[in-house]
Order: C-alpha cells, then structure tokens, then sequence
C-alpha cells in the first residue's frame, strides 16, 4: 500500500519529539483543520473558544515596520473539532522561528522512493507563486522561511531557506534521501521549523493565503 | 483497470502489478531475473522495456496542507527508471495527459539515484 503522512505540530514542549511524547503534538485534520499566520491580539490568540473570523483575522495582522525585518509572531493551529483541552479552537504552535528542534512533524507510516520535500505554492494547483507571500513571481523573494530539523535544532537567530515553487523547498530528511521501513506500528518522524519574515518596509500590505504541500513518493 | 505493470522472469513465469497506483504491488516482485517489463503509461498503451541490468519505479503524489485539496492525495507522477551499463535512464511519466513527461539521464554514481531506496530495486537479466 502506498505510504501515509500524518501532519502534525508542537502545542507542549518543542524539545521533545513524537516518539517520546506523542501527547505533546495535536494531528491536524486537514480537511478542517489549518495554519495561521497572525501578529495576534486580544481576540486571535492562543486557546481561543470560537474559530476566528476574517475581520479578526485583519484587525490582527503583523504589522510591516519602516527599519526592520519583522518576523510574523504566532503561528496558530486552527483545531475545528477542538478536540484537545474540550473548547479551544485554536492552539499556538510552540517553538515557531525559534531556535526549537520538534515544531512540525511529519510521521511517515512506511519507507518512501525519495526522499520527501516541502513546498509552498499560490494554489492547489501547484503551478504559480504570484503571490506576495512568496516573493510575487521571485522564489528567492520568498517571506516562507524553513529549516529542516530531523537531525538538529536549527540554530540560534536561525535564517533558513525560502520555500516557493518547485526548486526552492525543504528536504525533509535532511538531504539524506529516501525513508527506510519504520517497522511495524512505527513511522518515520521528520521535522521542520518555518517562519514568515515580512521584509523592511515591503510596499504591498495584504492578507493572503498560500498552499504548503509535502511532496513524497512511494514504491 | 489495467495493471500498472506486468514483468516476466526468466523461468518464463510472470508477476502482475497492482491496478490501483496506491497499491502498485512493486515490492512484492519477486526476487528473481526480470526479462522484460510493460508498464502501463496513461493512454493506456504498454511501454515494454527489456534487456536491463536493474529497474525502480515509484509514484509521486502530493499531500496539501491545507488550501481546498487539504487532506486529498493528488497523484501526479509516476517515474521508471531502468539501468543499462551504468547509465540510467528515468522515464517521468506525467499521469494526466497520458505522455511521458521527461526523459534523463543519470550515472549510477549520480547523488539522486544514490539517495533511492535500496530496497525498491529490482533486478534485470544483463547483469
């Protein structure tokens, strides 16, 4: 049969990894359930009781600065059916831009031909990188920051590679190719941290959505 | 459905792949010479390779996380690649428009093909 992913991220502690502490790390349903990218407030915020709206989601937005690079605050799972800690909606990803090994997690349940990358894309349909987010056309513009972490932590004031289109990703297994069989009941857990870096006083405000994907192969 | 592939040994016998690209059954070719291999490309026709040293096949598919195929596999490649010499070459099969995609050539000391899995591949008769 052909592998599965789970997609999973961090809500206890980003230094521990899932095989010691699966509780530390919620399994986003990805039909329901999402990423946020938000500068936060008062109402977007950690453990929010109701799914946020988008004028909340505006009125919270990281702001551009005139003299620094600023990296985006909080990363938050949108949990829909809030199925940890009984009401909350929403739970920060812990160790998001930090210098944190175990923030997303990536639990192969088999061996893979290759080995598996991520990508950042405008769309579903995984063809356009227009969008401001990821560098308007220019990959190398990119603000989608990541590094991969399966091996190690990514450093202190980590800078990372930018993620867009189909040449500019993250090797998930940390260039050393494809995944071996876990055994049973086991799986092939690989890591990442990613960022957004919103560039010094960049000139196109805007509140966008773009398509993160995992790339992987089996036999 | 047709099987993705259909490979014959040596001793004359045959293995018949899976019909469903989630379930190739490529792992369970057994381990013996393969004569020749048919694999199915997308217009239905038989691409049929033979005289090989060794040969690998794997599916590319992508997992969005989120955008409004979150959560739905999407396959988009299928990729042969068969070794002759210590030349290989990679058919990249594009599955939804029934051509092949792409055409390279590799070393077999080329870091891509040193980074396959070591388990998925499966032996020719010109060794």
């Amino acid at each position: 049969m052909a592998t599965a992913m789970k997609f999973l991220t961090n809500y206890v502690d980003a230094d521990v990894d899932y095989f010691t502490t699966p509780a530390d790390y919620i399994e986003l349903d990805l039909t329901n359930d999402y990423l946020i990218w938000t500068g936060g407030d008062a109402t977007v915020k950690d453990l929010m009781t109701h799914e946020p709206i988008a004028s909340e989601l505006t009125t919270a937005a990281e702001v551009i600065s005139d003299s620094v690079d600023v990296t985006v605050t909080l990363c938050l799972l949108m949990d829909y059916s809030h199925d940890v800690g009984g009401t909350y909606y929403t739970h920060k990803v812990l160790g998001m831009s930090e210098n944190k090994q175990y923030v997303y997690c990536f639990a192969f349940d088999d061996a893979t031909a290759t080995e598996p990358q991520l990508e950042a894309w405008d769309t579903s349909g995984h063809t356009d990188t227009d969008k401001n987010v990821l560098g308007a056309g220019t990959p190398a513009d990119s603000m989608v920051k990541g590094k991969c972490t399966t091996v190690s932590a990514p450093g202190a004031s980590w800078v990372g590679s930018v993620i867009a289109g189909a040449s500019d990703v993250i090797l998930l297994n940390a260039g050393n190719g494809a995944l071996s069989d876990p055994g049973s009941g086991l799986t092939n857990d690989l890591y990442c941290n990613l960022k957004i870096v919103l560039p010094t006083a960049y000139a196109t405000p805007s509140v966008e959505t773009f398509v993160l994907t995992v790339r992987y192969t089996w036999a | 459905m047709k099987p993705l592939f259909i490979v014959s040994f040596t001793d004359g016998t045959e293995f018949t792949g899976g019909c469903d690209f989630m379930n190739t059954k490529w792992k369970q070719i057994p381990d013996r010479p393969i004569v020749k291999i048919s694999y199915l490309l997308p217009n239905g026709k038989y691409l049929k390779l033979s005289n090989f040293k060794r040969i690998y096949q794997y599916i590319e598919g992508t997992n969005d996380l989120n955008g409004k195929n979150a959560g739905k596999f999407n396959i988009e490649f299928s990729y042969l690649l068969v070794q002759k010499g210590d030349t290989i070459r990679q058919y990249k099969i594009y599955r939804k428009t029934g051509y092949i995609d792409d055409v390279t050539y590799y070393n077999v000391n080329n870091d891509y093909i040193l980074k396959l899995n070591p388990d998925y591949w499966r032996k020719g008769n010109n060794v």
